[in-house]
């Protein structure tokens, strides 16, 4: 086992994502994931990961390689990489939150989260249910109290785009 | 085999959807838009409401020592259901705080704090001189008690309020709030207004007339600094003329009327960057010698400045 010779090679880590696929990389980059932290410490080195998919995986090893190798001169390069990152659609983003909210990832998370919040912003609630394809389950009595509620706290146009 | 895989594929790429994400993981992207935007997100759908509704996300909208300050509210405050009736509440409901000297409400879009100093709050020069200034109780006023101008030529009102109490890395603009039961003296007479450090000279010292449709008097008309001119000279209109040559025309801070019917003039703006900062909000005319009378103060108030 590798703690028993301490070689200069550096440690891997095998991901298995919910599809099957097998990704190696070294554990210094994976440890940046509180839950590959915690299997790690346990002795594991073959992390299945039963909720994260092989697309969203590729993108996520791709920004913990990145970021495990920050440095003071690398820092433009980094908020390039981070920018490029969440310039995809929504779908990705939630699946890409959905899988580091899973592996606790937390600077990545807040970086999710804030770029969905700034891109649902101003929306109304009917560009909100098609971008997230959910299902108004109001009675037409019901949402209009919530509305009349809402009135009375604010008022303000929405805006109606799906980008 | 080959056929159930796509099936799982279609499956799950329709369930990958806000509400398949953790409630706790929607709640941080619900508290990161802002508090109109989570009001309108509750009329998508019933589950989205509950956590659009959830305390976990208004606490985030409120300022953190909320409770600290509603503990100092002079009058009961009803007990709510839930932190968004709360914040609601503060934001449509100025308390009164710090035994009725003081007001704080909500900013209603952003949840940044706002904070109306009251009369007995603020510095008045010879302001516990029955001659010069008279205290008293007006129903339009939301303070217990408003200064009275009884006559004064030393004119000099300044407020101080600690940058950490209000919002941090906010702009403020803090507004003098006045009516006139007489506006004697003040149609002519401008007064210096600034906002700055405390202890630190104010570079921003403008003019301003708190009467809303001033006379401008040049200075040459004046026998002395403290020989005003009689009010019951003819002059000019401000209109008809150019302003004096220290005001800057796009620096000129014109008292406006306010919906609750008393007026405000802009003293300034500054930046709650340090917490430390003590900011000293003043009004005064103390250079000439001119008797003014009839001005009631109500308070400062200072509020986040509108982009």
């Amino acid at each position: 086992m590798a703690s028993t010779t301490e070689t200069k090679q550096k440690k891997m880590l095998i991901l298995k994502s919910a599809d099957n696929d097998e990704f190696e990389i070294e554990e210094s980059v994976g440890v940046q994931s509180e839950t590959i932290k915690n299997l790690v410490e346990d002795g594991f080195t073959f992390v299945p990961l039963p909720n994260v998919y092989t697309k969203a995986l590729i993108k996520i090893i791709d920004y913990l390689k990145k970021h495990a190798n920050k440095t003071d001169s690398n820092d433009e390069e980094i908020k390039t990489f981070d920018k490029d990152f969440v310039n995809t659609t929504f779908d990705d983003l939630f699946e890409l939150v959905s899988a580091a909210n899973y592996l606790h990832i937390s600077c990545l998370m807040n970086m999710l989260c804030q770029t969905i919040a700034d891109r649902i912003k101003d929306k109304s609630p009917e560009a909100v249910r098609k971008i997230f394809h959910i299902n108004c389950d109001y009675t037409p009595e019901e949402e209009a109290k919530i509305r009349k509620a809402n009135a009375q706290a604010f008022e303000g146009q929405f805006d109606e785009s799906l980008d | 085999m080959e056929k159930q895989k796509g099936e799982e594929d279609d499956e799950r790429s329709t369930c990958i959807c806000l509400l398949t994400l953790p409630e706790g993981c929607i709640a941080d992207i619900l508290a990161l838009t802002s508090p109109p935007d989570v009001c309108r997100f509750s009329l998508v759908s019933t589950s989205l409401r509950s956590t659009a509704d959830s305390d976990s996300v208004w606490e985030k909208f409120l300022p953190s020592d909320y409770r600290s300050i509603i503990a100092r509210s002079s009058t009961p405050i009803p007990d709510f259901r839930s932190l968004k009736d709360l914040y609601v509440y503060l934001s449509h409901h100025p308390i009164l705080i710090d035994e009725g000297r003081k007001c704080f409400s909500l900013e209603k879009w952003t949840g940044k704090k706002c904070y109306f100093l009251g009369a007995r709050d603020l510095n008045i020069t010879y302001g516990d001189s029955p001659e010069h200034w008279g205290w008293t109780s007006l129903p339009e006023s939301r303070f217990p008690e408003v200064a009275q101008l009884e006559f004064i030529r030393w004119l000099e009102i300044w407020g101080t309020i600690r940058a950490g109490t209000l919002s941090p890395q906010t702009s403020y603009t803090a507004y003098f709030v006045y009516k006139f039961e007489d506006d004697y003296g003040f149609d002519i007479r401008h007064m210096e207004v600034s906002v700055g450090i405390s202890g630190v000279e104010s570079e921003n010292v403008r003019i301003a007339f708190l009467h809303p449709n001033p006379q401008y008097v040049p200075e040459d008309l004046y026998d002395s600094p403290y020989t005003p001119p009689s009010p019951f000279d003819g002059y000019v209109r401000m209109e008809d003329v150019d302003w004096p040559e220290e005001t800057d025309s796009d620096d000129k801070p014109l008292p406006q009327l306010r919906d609750d019917g008393w007026f405000e003039l802009e003293l300034g703006e500054f930046f709650t960057g340090n917490e430390d900062d003590c900011i000293e909000l003043r009004m005064q005319d103390v250079k000439t010698d001119c008797r003014k009378q009839g001005l009631i103060v109500e308070g400062i108030e200072v509020r986040p400045t509108i982009a």
